[in-house]
C-alpha cells in the first residue's frame, strides 16, 4: 500500500461572504487520510463537516472561497489545478453520494440509463452494450436484486434505499479512490440504513477505495468507521481512532455527545443529559475555543485563546486546554 | 369505557384515493384498523419507518383527515363524528406538534403573531392579554419573551421547535400529539427538547402521543409503545418490556438495525438486518404485511391477517407464531 | 496565572462562571421579508431603471397635460402636421419664414416661433408658382415636380436656413392641428388607467377565485378550473371585441371590458400556489387550532403566495397597456377626440410616409412603457423569490 497519504489537508479555511457578513464555516482544518481507510466525521449543523468536503474538491456555492490553505490530493495540489484536472479528478477518482437520492437523480431519465451515461463519460471508447454490463455488474454490486430489470426503472419506481444504493453505483463506476458519503442514510429508515451500512463496509473491503463518511450519528460511526475525526464549529476538535474516540474520549464536547444518546437501558424518569445552548454563529464565532460557551468545564483561558491540539497518542489528538500539562490540580480530564 | 383512558382510538381507518371523476386512483390504506388506548397524564409511544402510516395515524386524531372509518374517542366523546364546528371547544384541547421545524412556523408572520394564533380561535382571553400570554409561554419552553417580535428565519432549528411547542401549549391543551417533534433536529438539540417536553408535562400535566422512527428516544420517553407497519399494529407493550422480550420479528430486527454507538457491541453484533424493501402502502402484501421480509415466514402468514393477541398482561403481539 | 517560556501565552486557568458563557443568541442582521425584497430589487440595475422611468411617466402623464398649456382637443388647422422639427428660412433682410408643406407661408421669429400666415399675392399656376410680398420685396413659392422650393426675387433660395425645435407645439401637431405632447401625456393618463385599474380587478378576481378554488380542493376545485379553462380556450382578444361592440366605445367600457377577461391567469396562478401551501405544516398547526378557513387563507396562504402574484400582476400590464392601444386601434376602444396611445397610432398609421413623428411617438411611448413594467417584474421576480432566478 501506498505510504503517502491519499488526501492531506492543511490549515483549511473556507469561508462564505454574504451579505450579513464573512461565514467562516471551515476555520483551520488539517487531517490526512491513506488509501483504504473509512474515517467518519461527526458533527452537527453548523460544524462545518459538509462545506470541508466539499472544498476538497471544490464544489462551493459561488458565494463560498477557500481563504487559506493546502489541498492535495495524491501530492497534486488541488487548488492550483486546472479546470481539466479537476474534472478528472472529480470524474475519475472521487466518487460522491449525497444525502438525498430523490434530487441526485434526475427523474426523467431511466436509471440505467443515467448509470450508462456516466459510464461512457468516463470511457469513451467502449460501446453501448458494454456499457450497460457494466451497469448491470454496478447494480449487483450494489446488491440490487434483478439488476436487469432495475436497469430500465425510473427514479420514482425505486424506494428511498434502492435509490441510494443506485447512487453508490454511480459513485463507484470509475473505480474512485476516494468516496465521499454526505449523511447518506440520514434520510433512510432505521432499517434500510443498517442494509446501507452493511452495503458500505462490502464496498470498501471489495474495491479498496477510502471512504469519508460524514454524519452526525455516533452509532452510525461505530459500525462503519476505523477512525473518527469531531468537528465543532467549523473546527476538528478531537480525532483519533475508533476505540480511542469511544472509550478514552478526550474533548468535552464529544463526551456530551456520546451522554445525548439516550441509552437504551436508561429508565424512564432519569432526566436525558443535554449539552445546553446552541452552536456558535460562524459570522463571529467565538475567538477562543468554539466549544467553550456550552462547555461545564470552561475556564477563563478558553475565552480568549484558542487551544492547540495536544497529542495523546500518535493517532488521538484533541483541542482542549484541560489538556494542557501547565494545568494546575487534577490529572487531564479523559475517558467516561 | 375505561375512566382512566383519556383518548382511546378504536378500529381506525384512513384511506386515500380511490375517487376521482374518470382515474380512479389506486387505494392507499395508510391506516388499517389501528386501536390503542392512552392513559390521562401518561406518554404514548408510536414507532414506526416510512409508509407505517404513524403520522396519518396523528394527523386523524386530530381531525386534519376525516377518518374513514373508527372511533376516536376523547373523554367519552367519539371526536371522528363530529361536525367542523362541534369539533372547535375540542381543538382548544388538543394541540398537536409538527416535525419540520422549518415549515411549521409561517415564515411571514412574527414570532408573536404564531404563538398567539390558537388564541384567536378560542374565547380564551382578550387580545389585551394576548402579549403576556405569549411571553409566559416563551418563557416556559426557554426561550427570551424579548425575542417575541422576530420572524423564524432568524432562529435555529431548536429554538424554531420550541415556538412550536409554545403555541402548543397555549391554549392549556390537555392532550398534545408530537408528530416526530425531533428527527429534524440535531442530537444535542434533541435532548434539550425532549428534556423540556417531560418537564412541561410534569408542570401542566399533560398527556403525550410520541411518534418517531428513534425507538430509543420513544422507548426512553413513554410508559407505553406500539410498533406499526404498513398501517397496521403489529406490537403494543409498556416500553420496557418492549425492549426486554420484544415478540414480532420485526419489532426484533428493528431494534437489531439501530446503530449502537459503541464499537466493540457493534462490531460483535450478528447481522441481523431485515432483508427486503418496505411494502407501499397502496399494494400490501395479503395476510401479514410483513411476511414478505420476515425470516419466520409460513403458509397461514400469506392467508390471514393476525390479530393482536394478548400474550403476557398488556403485550400484544400480532404474529402466527403465537 | 503562568507565563511560559516558549510562547508569551498567560493561561489563566479559573473556571468560567455561569454568566460568561452561553446566550440564546439568534442570526446576523434582522432584516423582514420586505426588507430582504428591496434590498435586493435595488441591486438589480435594469429593474430600478424601469421604476424610475415608470415614476417619470406617471408624473408626464398626471402633470403633464395641465403645464403644457394647451387642451388635447384645440385645433388650429392651419399649423396641421406640423413636425417636432421646422426649417426656418432666413432672408436678407432678417426676415424669417416657415414654408408649411401645405404650401403656406408663415412668418416667423428668430427664435423659431411661427406667427402669423402670410397670404399670397398671386398664382401662377402654368408656372407652379405663387407669388408673396413682404417688405416690398418678392418671394415665390415653387411647387414643381422637383419639391418645394422658396426662392426670392432672384430666384434664388433664401441665404440661411437652420433646423430648429418647434416652438409653438414642442412635439408637433397632428392630422387637425392638434397639439401631440398634450395628447401623448393625456394618453399616457389613459393607459396607465387601464394598467392600474385592470391589474386590480385582475388581482381581486383572480385571488378570490383561484384561492377558494386551491383551498377547497375536490370538485369544487375541477368544476372550478374546468370554467376557467374553458374560458381561456378562445383568445381573450375576441371578448373583448365582442364586449366592446356590445358597449360601445369609452374609456371606461374598455376598462371593464379589459378587466372582465384578464383574471383567468391570476386565477390559475393563484390555485396553483395554494393547494401547494395547503399541505405545509404551518398551515395544518393553523388547522389544528381550530382556525377558520377563511382566516386560514387569508393570513396565511395569501401572504405567501403574494410574491407570485405581484410579479404575474406587473407582467400582465404590458399586455393590458397593448390591449387598449389595439382596441383603440382598431377603432373599438377610447372614444376620439380622447387621445390614447392606440388613437393616436391609429391617426399616425395614415401619415406615416409624411409625418412618421406622428406614429413614431406613440410607439415609443407604449414600447417604452411597456419595456419597463416588464423589467420591473423580472425583477420582482427574481427579488422576491431568489431560487427562481437563472
Amino acid at each position: 500500500m501506498n505510504v503517502q497519504p491519499l488526501l492531506v489537508v492543511n490549515n483549511l479555511r473556507t469561508s462564505f461572504f454574504t451579505f450579513s457578513g464573512e461565514v467562516q464555516a471551515v476555520r483551520n482544518v488539517s487531517f490526512e487520510l491513506v488509501d483504504g481507510e473509512i474515517i467518519g466525521i461527526v458533527g452537527e449543523s453548523g460544524s462545518g463537516k459538509s462545506v470541508m468536503c466539499l472544498s476538497v474538491i471544490r464544489l462551493l456555492h459561488e458565494s463560498g472561497q477557500i481563504v487559506d490553505g493546502q489541498i492535495l490530493f495524491d501530492g497534486k495540489n488541488v487548488l492550483e489545478m486546472s479546470k481539466k484536472d479537476l474534472r478528472r479528478l472529480r470524474n475519475n477518482q472521487i466518487g460522491m453520494v449525497f444525502q438525498e437520492p430523490m434530487t441526485s437523480l434526475n427523474p426523467t431519465i431511466r436509471v440505467g440509463t443515467q448509470i450508462i451515461e456516466r459510464i461512457l463519460a468516463l470511457n469513451k471508447q467502449i460501446s453501448k452494450e458494454q456499457a450497460r454490463e457494466k451497469a448491470k455488474k454496478l447494480l449487483e454490486m450494489v446488491k440490487i436484486p434483478d439488476a436487469k430489470m432495475h436497469l430500465d426503472k425510473y427514479p420514482f419506481e425505486l424506494s428511498g434505499g434502492m435509490r441510494q444504493r443506485v447512487m453508490f453505483a454511480i459513485a463507484i463506476a470509475c473505480d474512485p479512490r476516494l468516496l465521499i458519503l454526505d449523511e447518506p442514510t440520514t434520510a433512510l429508515d432505521v432499517t434500510i440504513q443498517s442494509q446501507i451500512l452493511k452495503l458500505i463496509r462490502n464496498l470498501q473491503e471489495e474495491t479498496d477505495a477510502s471512504i469519508i463518511l460524514i454524519t452526525h450519528n455516533l452509532g452510525v460511526v461505530a459500525e462503519t468507521c476505523k477512525r473518527v475525526i469531531v468537528m465543532y464549529g467549523g473546527m476538528i476538535m478531537e480525532e483519533g481512532l475508533i476505540e480511542e474516540i469511544f472509550y478514552e474520549t478526550a474533548h468535552q464536547y464529544t463526551i456530551g455527545l456520546k451522554k445525548s444518546i439516550p441509552d437504551i437501558n436508561k429508565v424512564v424518569g432519569d432526566r436525558l443529559f443535554s449539552i445546553p445552548g446552541s452552536p456558535p454563529s460562524l459570522l463571529d464565532p467565538p475567538k477562543g475555543c468554539p466549544f467553550y460557551p456550552r462547555c461545564d468545564k470552561a475556564m477563563k483561558v478558553c475565552v480568549e485563546n484558542c487551544p492547540p491540539y495536544f497529542q495523546l497518542s500518535p493517532t488521538h489528538r484533541s483541542m482542549c486546554w484541560l489538556l494542557d500539562p501547565e494545568m494546575p490540580g487534577q490529572p487531564n480530564q479523559r475517558g467516561q | 369505557m375505561d375512566e382512566q383512558y383519556l383518548i382511546e382510538v378504536k378500529n381506525l381507518k384512513k384511506y386515500f384515493g380511490g375517487g376521482g371523476f374518470l382515474n380512479k386512483k389506486p387505494v392507499i390504506k395508510a391506516v388499517d384498523d389501528v386501536s390503542f388506548s392512552i392513559a390521562k397524564g401518561e406518554t404514548f409511544g408510536l414507532i414506526g419507518e416510512s409508509g407505517c402510516g404513524k403520522s396519518t395515524v396523528a394527523r386523524t386524531m386530530i381531525r386534519l383527515y376525516n377518518p374513514t372509518a373508527g372511533s376516536v374517542i376523547f373523554e367519552g366523546t367519539d371526536i371522528a363524528k363530529l361536525g367542523e364546528n362541534e369539533l372547535i371547544p375540542y381543538r382548544r384541547r388538543i394541540q398537536m406538534i409538527f416535525q419540520d421545524p422549518y415549515a411549521s412556523l409561517d415564515p411571514r408572520m412574527t414570532v408573536k403573531r404564531i404563538v398567539s394564533e390558537p388564541l384567536t380561535a378560542h374565547d380564551i382571553c382578550p387580545m389585551s392579554e394576548y402579549e403576556e400570554r405569549v411571553a409566559e409561554s416563551l418563557r416556559m419552553v426557554g426561550l427570551e419573551p424579548a425575542h417575541m417580535g422576530k420572524y423564524p428565519h432568524e432562529f435555529s432549528g431548536g429554538q424554531r421547535q420550541r415556538i412550536g411547542i409554545a403555541r402548543a401549549i397555549i391554549t392549556r391543551p390537555d392532550f398534545i400529539i408530537c408528530d416526530e417533534p425531533i428527527s429534524a433536529l440535531d442530537v444535542s438539540i434533541q435532548a434539550q427538547v425532549v428534556n423540556m417536553l417531560q418537564s412541561l408535562q410534569e408542570q401542566m400535566k399533560l398527556t403525550y402521543c410520541f411518534i418517531a422512527h428513534d425507538l430509543a428516544m420513544v422507548k426512553y420517553i413513554s410508559k407505553h409503545m406500539a410498533v406499526m407497519y404498513v398501517g397496521q399494529l403489529v406490537e403494543v407493550s409498556p416500553s420496557e418490556e418492549l425492549y426486554r422480550t420484544p415478540l414480532h420479528p420485526y419489532t426484533i430486527g428493528l431494534m437489531g438495525a439501530i446503530p449502537i454507538a459503541d464499537p466493540r457491541i457493534a462490531q460483535m453484533k450478528d447481522d441481523v438486518s431485515i432483508k427486503g424493501e418496505i411494502p407501499s402502502p397502496s399494494n400490501p402484501p395479503s395476510g401479514c404485511r410483513f411476511r414478505t421480509r420476515c425470516p419466520f415466514v409460513r403458509d397461514v402468514c400469506k392467508e390471514v391477517i393476525p390479530k393482536l393477541k394478548e400474550i403476557t398482561p398488556n403485550h400484544f403481539v400480532a404474529c402466527h407464531l403465537f | 496565572m503562568i507565563v511560559t517560556q516558549q510562547e508569551q501565552l498567560v493561561k489563566d486557568w479559573t473556571p468560567l462562571q455561569q454568566e460568561d458563557k452561553y446566550a440564546e443568541t439568534t442570526t446576523g442582521i434582522t432584516l423582514s421579508y420586505w426588507q430582504d425584497v428591496r434590498r435586493r430589487l435595488f441591486k438589480n440595475k435594469v429593474a430600478v431603471a424601469s421604476i424610475f422611468v415608470i415614476i417619470m411617466i406617471m408624473l408626464a402623464s398626471i402633470f403633464g397635460p395641465l403645464l403644457t398649456g394647451k387642451t388635447y382637443d384645440a385645433q388650429q388647422l392651419a399649423l396641421r402636421n406640423m413636425p417636432p422639427r421646422i426649417e426656418i428660412q432666413t432672408a436678407n433682410d432678417g426676415t424669417n419664414f416657415y414654408v408649411h408643406p401645405d404650401l403656406k407661408i408663415f412668418l416667423a421669429e428668430d427664435n423659431g416661433y411661427v406667427s402669423e400666415e402670410l397670404a399670397p399675392l398671386s398664382a401662377n399656376l402654368s408656372d407652379k408658382m405663387f407669388i408673396f410680398e413682404h417688405n416690398g420685396n418678392p418671394y415665390y413659392l415653387s411647387f414643381s415636380t422637383d419639391g418645394l422650393k422658396y426662392l426670392d426675387e432672384n430666384q434664388q433660395p433664401l441665404p440661411q436656413r437652420k433646423t430648429t425645435w418647434n416652438k409653438n407645439y414642442l412635439l408637433g401637431t397632428d392630422s387637425l392641428g392638434r397639439d401631440m405632447l398634450t395628447r401623448l401625456l393625456y394618453g399616457g393618463r389613459i393607459s396607465l388607467m387601464v394598467a392600474f385599474i385592470v391589474t386590480i380587478s385582475t388581482m381581486l378576481i383572480g385571488v378570490i377565485y383561484g384561492g377558494i378554488s386551491g383551498y377547497y380542493g375536490g370538485n369544487t376545485d375541477i368544476l372550478m378550473m374546468r370554467v376557467v379553462e374553458i374560458l381561456m380556450a378562445i383568445p381573450s382578444i375576441i371578448y373583448i371585441i365582442l364586449l366592446m361592440v356590445y358597449l360601445g366605445q369609452g374609456v371606461y367600457n374598455i376598462l371593464i371590458a379589459l378587466a372582465l377577461t384578464s383574471w383567468l391567469g391570476m386565477a390559475q396562478l393563484v390555485r396553483g400556489q395554494v393547494l401547494g401551501l395547503k399541505e405545509q405544516e404551518f398551515v395544518l398547526a393553523a388547522k389544528s387550532a381550530g382556525i377558520s378557513p377563511f382566516k386560514i387563507i387569508l393570513n396565511h396562504l395569501l401572504p405567501n403566495s403574494i410574491g407570485p402574484i405581484i410579479v404575474s400582476a406587473t407582467l400582465s400590464i404590458p399586455g393590458a397597456i397593448a390591449g387598449e392601444a389595439f382596441m383603440s386601434f382598431i377603432g373599438l376602444g377610447v372614444r376620439p377626440p380622447m387621445p390614447s396611445w392606440g388613437i393616436l397610432s391609429n391617426e399616425g398609421i395614415n401619415a406615416i410616409r409624411s409625418s412618421p413623428y406622428q406614429i413614431l411617438l406613440p410607439s415609443i411611448a407604449i414600447s417604452l412603457t411597456m419595456f419597463a413594467f416588464n423589467f420591473l417584474g423580472d425583477g420582482l421576480r427574481d427579488a422576491l423569490d431568489p431560487k427562481l432566478r437563472v
